[in-house]
């Protein structure tokens, strides 16, 4: 591996041919939210609960990984003045998809998510890759690194998402169902509110620090 | 000029395509989501009014319990929901209302007590107010303010008090507005039956 500085974008130069580097850089050392924070709106405000958080985290993945299956195709068929432009047509086609699955197919989801499925088109991390990896790289291995960003995304807002469902009402529910309760457990409107997100999010980050984000990071640059 | 021909050309098409696509996927979902949209209303009107059914079943059993228990009248123009009981007296009937909310429409349903002056229960089912300030009018602890109100008050006008939410004026009044007027048409309907 090359030095390089901490690379905002994470699309990192010698990670380009080698399916596990990018997709160790994803999930672990560049995680959008930890480490790039990237994403951070959804991450935020979907985490209310663990069913919500997985939902999305899905949603996420597979447009990430076919938007630059896509744009790594057309890499150079893409004139390179109008390639935002086309990044977000392909990017917000198959969000647009997605919320039409969703509506057809998982109607309760798909209010529950509301419009932040649709916010999707804005999520930094899908454009973030598809700049930063998918129109340098091959297709293979975009896709790799896209699985590996959406799945790193996917991970923190799934612990986000567990910590405030049952820290903010004691349960854990999934397809309707409840999984787990703790009995009498008074209703934490902090953790189940915005300010528990900020919280629960900071918190999380610091932990993944403390248990060697940085030092990886360091030793890499 | 020939680069900006070529960008034309690659936008052009890269519009078609994904255009296809989308209308594509309209299409191919329009009769599903259609089908969940009018579940959703008929699982809204039944909640309303009371009716038991199956909360697991999907869209056709909420559909096949509407057609048991609810017969729909038009009286001047107001559609009334009436939950009949197996020994065919009225037990609820429920109006669909709408209005402006303060960013996007807000939809509920009143629902009354046979006598059709008093409010069982009213709710929103649709809104996109504020979350946290105009989006507290679809919980319950907003709603239940209305539980047994009668929709004429006492000085013998058609409406209902609101409780305005702190915060949240805009949507509070439009709310207002919405609840005399589903009122009014209330009122009006049976005047035309002559009750």
């Amino acid at each position: 591996m090359g030095a390089s500085a901490p690379n905002l974008a994470g699309g990192m130069p010698g990670a380009g041919g080698r399916p596990i580097l990018a997709f160790r850089a994803g999930v672990w050392n560049d995680n959008p939210i930890a480490v790039q924070i990237l994403g951070i709106c959804s991450a935020l405000a979907i985490t209310t609960r663990l069913e919500n958080a997985l939902v999305m985290g899905a949603g996420v993945v597979f447009v990430v990984m076919m938007s630059s299956l896509i744009l790594s195709l057309l890499r150079k068929a893409i004139p390179r003045r109008i390639r935002m432009i086309a990044e977000v047509a392909i990017i917000a086609t198959f969000v647009i998809l997605v919320d039409q699955f969703l509506r057809a197919y998982y109607w309760d989801m798909s209010k529950r998510l509301g419009p932040y499925v649709g916010l999707i088109i804005t999520n930094c991390i899908i454009m973030g890759r598809a700049e930063a990896f998918a129109l340098h790289n091959r297709p293979g291995i975009s896709v790799v690194d896209a699985a590996a960003n959406g799945l790193g995304y996917t991970f923190i807002l799934a612990v986000v998402g567990l910590v405030r469902e049952l820290g903010g009402t004691g349960t854990i529910a999934f397809g309707g169902r409840v999984l787990l309760e703790i009995p009498d457990y008074p209703r934490n409107l902090v953790l189940g509110g915005a300010p528990g997100a900020f919280i629960v999010l900071g918190f999380l980050v610091a932990l993944l620090y403390a248990l060697g984000l940085r030092k990886e990071r360091e030793a890499r640059t | 000029m020939k680069g900006s021909l070529y960008s034309l050309l690659f936008a052009a098409l890269l519009g078609a395509v994904c255009a296809g696509l989308l209308t594509a996927a309209r299409e191919l979902t329009a009769a599903r989501r259609e089908a969940n949209a009018q579940a959703e209303r008929i699982r809204h009107i039944l909640d309303a009014l009371g009716v038991a059914y199956d909360a697991e079943g999907g869209a056709e059993q909420l559909v096949q319990a509407y057609e048991k228990n609810v017969r729909a009248v038009e009286r001047k123009g107001t559609k009334f929901h009436e939950y009949v009981g197996s020994d065919g007296a009225v037990r609820a009937a429920a109006v669909l209302f709408d209005g402006k909310g303060l960013w996007g429409p807000i939809r509920g349903i009143l629902a009354l007590e046979p006598d059709r002056r008093t409010v069982r229960r009213i709710t929103f089912y649709q809104q996109e107010e504020t979350p946290g300030l105009g989006g507290e009018i679809a919980t319950r602890s907003f709603t239940q303010q209305f539980d047994g109100q009668n929709i004429v008050s006492p000085a013998g006008e058609a409406g209902l008090a609101v409780q305005a939410i702190a915060g949240a004026t805009m949507t509070s009044q439009r709310v207002q507005e919405m609840l005399n007027r589903v009122a009014r048409q209330i009122l009006e309907s049976e005047a035309a039956n002559g009750r």
